[in-house]
């Protein structure tokens, strides 16, 4: 790493330890919501759901064909629901949300194949070139390392902040900005080349 | 160009950054509403029996419990009937059954067994002190008399070792990563080629990256600090090491390994391990 790159990455650390004291009411919050939900409140379910369902949607982009996301966003919660009485921890809920999601991106690849010919019908069929573009570059970045796509996805598709990333998903915010950072590079770098083709 | 955009959208807007977001809109999240799944009723049932199979049990217990006691009790009667028997049926037709030592009370009540066990031990008389007392302060030599090396012993010299492993999961997953990262510090140190095939490591890499997020909110929220702070430690080296590429050159598996090292993260790792196997003896 050269020196310019150190300081750029020392002053973001800096940064990320500011950022880092905010989620801290924002856990307590959703604590309460996890609690809510154990005693069998539904409201409190469909509050969470709407915090949490963006994360879900993007981890699962990331990993699956654009057309199964949304009935895997369903499969997520309903895992979720069924199985909140496990989780040891309620502010520990992102992380573990994403888990079975990135779990259930998993399981979907075992029991289905042929997910990459669809992705290439999907960016050769396309009706209009913005759509087809988009495709494109969704497909870039799923071949990024996973951490880098996940990350990414969630920035660029999403349209989550640094910090929101980390909070949701249960990542230090330092992880999510070198995820960022390095995955951004990566993508550059892929789509510089694709136009060079 | 600063990365504040890309961070947290402040800044000045990145033109490439702002157009892959328009891009990339269409396959953004659209609201929609939530299918709850219906409760099953039939988890009441389940706690309704096994309240009551609970209740049933505690009366099982208590009935028992109390046959035992009017048993030992009327054993003790017995015998002290018996011996008010020999010293009223005392005659001179029939004279008392001679008895090795006059004090017959210490037949009667022996002292406890575990007090027993303690007295062969150390030879002193009496021990009011339990038993385990004397069995934590050899786990204690046994920490010192290990075959750590020194830097191991001096790590663990600085860690609370009865407070850092509460439970198996973590430990089993402070097991597994020490092994993943000896694994990838043997493969940088074996090899003489330019690149390197760390195919295995990287997986293994990923799924322990994740487990190390939930154990790790897991230890912050039970204030134990000791673990939280090992795992947050071990984050970003697993997340580097599942995000190098199939074949690494030397100088990106060099970079990691030299800041495993400057940490000493393989020799805490064998610390924590350590610790609780002797926790586990």
């Amino acid at each position: 790493m050269s020196n310019i790159e150190m300081t750029v990455y020392s002053s973001w650390l800096g940064k990320t330890e500011a950022v880092g004291e905010e989620p801290a009411t924002v856990h307590t919050q959703e604590a309460l919501l996890v609690e809510a939900v154990r005693r069998g409140d539904e409201d409190a379910f469909g509050k969470l759901y709407a915090l949490y369902a963006p994360m879900v949607h993007g981890i699962l982009v990331a990993r699956v064909p654009w057309g199964e996301v949304d009935d895997l966003v369903q499969d997520v919660f309903m895992v979720a629901f069924r199985k909140l009485s496990s989780l040891r921890d309620s502010r520990a809920f992102g992380g573990w949300l994403a888990m079975i999601a990135r779990n259930r991106a998993m399981d979907f690849h075992r029991s289905t194949r042929k997910t990459e010919e669809i992705q290439e019908d999907l960016a050769q069929h396309s009706q209009y070139e913005a759509e087809a573009e988009a495709a494109k570059v969704l497909a870039i970045i799923r071949e990024l390392p996973e951490a880098y796509r996940e990350t990414l996805v969630l920035r660029l598709v999403e349209g989550m902040t640094g910090p929101e990333i980390a909070t949701r998903t249960g990542l230090t915010p330092a992880s999510v900005r070198v995820n960022l950072h390095r995955g951004m590079k990566l993508l550059r770098e892929k789509l510089g080349m694709e136009k060079g083709v | 160009m600063s990365d504040d955009y890309l961070w947290d959208g402040s800044g000045e807007p990145d033109p490439e950054i702002e157009s892959l977001e328009r891009l990339l809109a269409n396959y953004r999240y659209q609201p929609k509403p939530v299918e709850i799944p219906a409760r099953p009723r039939r988890l009441f049932k389940v706690w309704v029996v096994a309240a009551a199979a609970a209740i049933v049990l505690m009366v099982l217990a208590g009935v028992l419990a109390a046959g035992m006691w009017s048993k030992d009790k009327g054993q003790d009667d017995h015998y002290i009937a018996g011996t008010e028997n020999n010293e009223t049926t005392e005659t001179p037709d029939n004279p008392p059954a001679p008895t090795p030592e006059k004090n017959t009370t210490l037949s009667v009540n022996p002292p406890p067994i575990n007090k027993l066990a303690v007295n062969k031990r150390d030879g002193r008389k009496a021990l009011p002190e339990p038993a385990f007392e004397e069995f934590d302060w050899d786990i204690e030599q046994g920490v010192e008399e290990s075959s750590f090396t020194d830097e191991t012993s001096f790590i663990a010299m600085s860690l609370p070792p009865d407070e850092s492993f509460t439970d198996v999961e973590t430990a089993q997953h402070i097991e597994k990563a020490q092994l993943l990262l000896r694994a990838f510090r043997n493969a940088m140190t074996g090899g003489k080629t330019k690149a390197f095939d760390i195919e295995y490591e990287r997986e293994k890499s990923r799924e322990l990256v994740y487990r190390n997020i939930v154990l790790r909110r897991d230890a912050e929220a039970r204030n134990n600090y000791p673990v939280e702070e090992l795992l947050a430690s071990l984050e970003p080296l697993l997340l580097d090491i599942a995000n190098l590429p199939a074949s690494p050159s030397r100088e990106e598996m060099r970079s990691i390994v030299d800041r495993m090292q400057k940490m000493e993260i393989v020799a805490t790792l064998q610390v924590h391990s350590g610790l609780l196997a002797i926790q586990n003896q």
